[in-house]
């Protein structure tokens, strides 16, 4: 071999011990991974929960609580990680809970802080919770090491989303927080001795700060007009006696400008098939009931968050074209509360499940031209 | 560095090496501080802006390649009068202080970027060290080897990088396209416009610095060209159509925080901002290769000197380089330097294009 070559070689392996490893690095098994933060404040100190997995001796997962506290969520966290043998790794939380009276103060800063922060992902999913924190975890390691569902499901699509929570992750919270013309909501939540949680609707934030609660059903509308992945399949509840199941709805906002008014229509069109009905009723009925609850519950929904300047469904958004972003700036205060909301229903009943509806006149119109010819 | 023997076996230049270098070395460019410069320029429209930056580039590849073309030998340095401390002063200490002032940029941005991304506790120097030793090791080759690295680096990265430009709008969403009007067009004479006006431009360097012609066809490569202003555009508008333009002005590197919100668990690529972000280190490391590989040149041509000489002085220059820009601490310095460099990043594209032209006014009246 030429000279050239032992030059190369030993170029290659000296810089294999430098290839070895980065600064200060700790090995996978002296590091911990939290699943779930939990975020509260007690006489002025943030309190910061942690749960983390722990599989030592058993097979079984387990889970474990750590908690530290501390002036700001940082110093909590580092409060926390003194305490531990092994390295915190915030890289994979999934889920951040916040105690709901920090909403009602306002989560901006803490907001701003986790976009801030370098090891903390971008991705997990944000809620409220209603009761103390403490006891919020510990039910919650309980019913896992129990029943061993997955934490946090219902707000995850692959695992459990239903259309009546909102689905909302950290950046989606920030850009919520500090877009012009868009605000979001996040669900409530609590724990529970049977089930894994309670669910009570959403809030509404405004600049970070809780200004109005919906209900699930509210929710649920929100999501029918703003979130835009087209598949859906839900019952709406039109009475007591009466369910529809939704397959597939389209939206389209029509803006109206009118000088300094805007008139806005929202126009919904639904799929349906009637799952519980009395036997009296035929489809016009049902799709006249149906349409009717739509039209009340939506303009009601609107009204509650025009009230609030709060836009959590998409209203403002899709307006952006006709302004500039100076103008935008005070859009929801000043344009958006003022827009005059009307809403358009329309059903088409697809089917009636595996029955027939004999109440209906299939051969109405058939008859009706017979008559005529007569 | 030792051919002669194994001439055989080699990729030989031609347009497609070219064509993936220029793309692969903006890409690499592209995506970190570009972006924020083009959310500071204006508060509206800018769409305006992607387009005048992107036709100004484009402007300067085609006269740079037509003049080129118009040479016999497309490197430069070959026309180098007997005499040459004129053109040395005017032309070539210029554009070596340019080469100088981009690279110590460019590591500190780098460093700053993996620090965000990888390597939080790593102090910057020993990134920088890394960076800029792997730069210095490419730069010793030959260009060929530059190019060939390249092809290989390219067949190794580009469905990733492909994945990740589809996937980058992923979470986008059509209104915050909007506001699209030009309010005005007060801007052109502000600093944000004119520091990235032409800023891709070391990138198109090398086009002067060529070393051999035979397959070459700079047609093609100009037509290829075109591709930046898309690239230009997926830049600027992808984080913009996620956040809306008031939320992506707040972040450091908006294109990274936006790749970061993607988040698909059914794929190999969950972590796709540290696959995007390990591309364009690399492909950046190819960038300031080529840099210093331009860097020896000009100083083998200025001062007359051997290769090995020159290569020696290359290792100081870049020790100097990297103790520079571990003396830039904060971030906000950068961005100072950036605008330091500014006038020298007019001056040598100016004088290399005159230099081109005076050579071709040169060979027509010897002919």
């Amino acid at each position: 071999m030429k000279r050239n070559h032992w030059k190369k070689i030993f170029i290659l392996l000296v810089s294999l011990i430098l290839l070895s490893g980065c600064w200060d690095s700790r090995d996978i098994n002296y590091r911990s991974t939290p699943i779930l933060m939990g975020l509260t404040k007690d006489e002025e100190l943030f309190h910061v929960y942690l749960i983390i997995p722990v599989s030592v001796i058993s097979e079984q997962r387990n889970l474990a609580k750590v908690e530290g506290k501390g002036v700001t969520i940082l110093d909590a966290v580092e409060q926390l990680k003194k305490k531990i043998e092994t390295t915190i790794d915030l890289e994979h939380i999934g889920f951040i809970v916040l105690d709901e009276e920090l909403g009602k103060e306002g989560i901006e800063k803490i907001i701003n802080t986790f976009m801030r922060m370098r090891d903390v992902p971008a991705t997990p999913a944000i809620a409220f919770t209603k009761e103390d924190m403490d006891t919020y975890i510990d039910q919650m390691i309980n019913t896992f090491q129990k029943v061993g569902v997955p934490i946090f499901g219902f707000l995850e699509k692959q695992t459990g989303w239903e259309i009546y929570a909102p689905e909302v992750i950290l950046w989606e919270v920030y850009r919520g927080i500090h877009s012009y013309t868009s605000d979001i909501s996040i669900p409530l939540i609590s724990s529970n001795k049977n089930l894994e949680m309670d669910y009570f609707g959403a809030s509404v934030l405004k600049d970070g700060k809780i200004v109005e609660t919906l209900d699930s059903i509210e929710v649920m509308l929100m999501n029918l007009l703003n979130n835009e992945e087209n598949v859906i399949k839900t019952f709406v509840t039109i009475d007591d006696t009466t369910n529809v199941e939704l397959v597939e709805r389209d939206v389209e906002y029509d803006y109206n400008f009118k000088g300094e008014e805007i008139d806005l229509t929202i126009r919904l069109e639904f799929v349906l098939i009637v799952s519980e009905a009395e036997d009296h009723l035929n489809d016009k009925d049902i799709q006249k009931m149906f349409e009717e609850k739509m039209r009340q519950d939506t303009l009601k929904l609107v009204k509650k968050v025009q009230d609030k300047h709060a836009d959590v469904l998409g209203i403002s958004n899709r307006i952006r074209k006709n302004y500039t972003n100076a103008e935008l700036k005070n859009f929801l205060e000043e344009i958006y509360p003022n827009i005059n909301v009307d809403v358009d229903v329309e059903a088409v009943i697809e089917n009636n499940g595996k029955l027939r509806n004999l109440n209906n006149d299939d051969f109405e119109d058939w008859d009706k031209e017979k008559q005529e010819q007569d | 560095m030792s051919g002669g023997k194994r001439k055989g076996s080699k990729v030989k230049i031609n347009n497609l090496l070219i064509i993936i270098f220029f793309l692969l070395t903006n890409i690499g460019v592209m995506f970190l501080l570009y972006p924020t410069l083009i959310l500071d320029t204006v508060d509206n429209g800018h769409w305006l802006i992607v387009l005048i930056h992107g036709f100004a580039h484009i402007a300067l590849v085609g006269v740079l390649l037509f003049g080129m073309s118009k040479l016999e030998n497309p490197n430069v340095l070959q026309y180098l009068p007997e005499k040459r401390w004129f053109i040395s002063i005017v032309f070539m200490i210029p554009l070596s202080l340019f080469i100088i002032g981009t690279v110590i940029v460019s590591i500190r941005t780098y460093a700053e970027f993996t620090t965000v991304l990888f390597l939080n506790q790593t102090p910057i120097l020993y990134v920088m060290i890394i960076f800029v030793t792997t730069a210095t090791y490419i730069g010793l080759g030959s260009m060929e080897s530059i190019f060939r690295t390249t092809l290989l680096i390219a067949g190794a990265s580009s469905y990733i990088i492909v994945v990740i430009f589809i996937l980058s709008f992923f979470n986008a969403k059509w209104y915050n396209l909007f506001p699209m009007k030009v309010s005005n067009i007060d801007f052109v004479f502000e600093m944000p416009f004119i520091t990235g006006f032409l800023i891709l431009s070391p990138t198109f360097l090398f086009f002067a610095f060529l070393p051999k012609r035979k397959k070459l066809n700079y047609k093609t490569i100009f037509w290829f060209s075109w591709c930046l202003i898309p690239f230009i555009f997926m830049a600027a508008y992808s984080p913009m159509l996620v956040f809306g333009f008031e939320v992506a002005r707040n972040f450091t590197f908006p294109y990274i925080e936006m790749l970061a919100t993607v988040d698909i668990q059914w794929s190999i690529f969950e972590t796709l901002t540290s696959l995007f972000g390990l591309s364009l280190l690399i492909y950046a490391t190819i960038f300031l290769g080529m840099l210093l590989h331009i860097l020896r040149m000009l100083y083998q041509n200025m001062f007359q000197v051997g290769s090995l000489h020159a290569s020696i002085a290359l290792v100081v220059i870049v020790i100097t380089i990297a103790v520079a820009a571990n003396m830039i601490s904060t971030w906000e310095q950068v961005q100072t330097h950036i605008i330091w460099i500014i006038p020298l990043r007019f001056y040598s594209i100016i004088s290399l294009l005159i230099f081109i032209f005076w050579i071709g006014r040169r060979q027509k009246h010897e002919t």
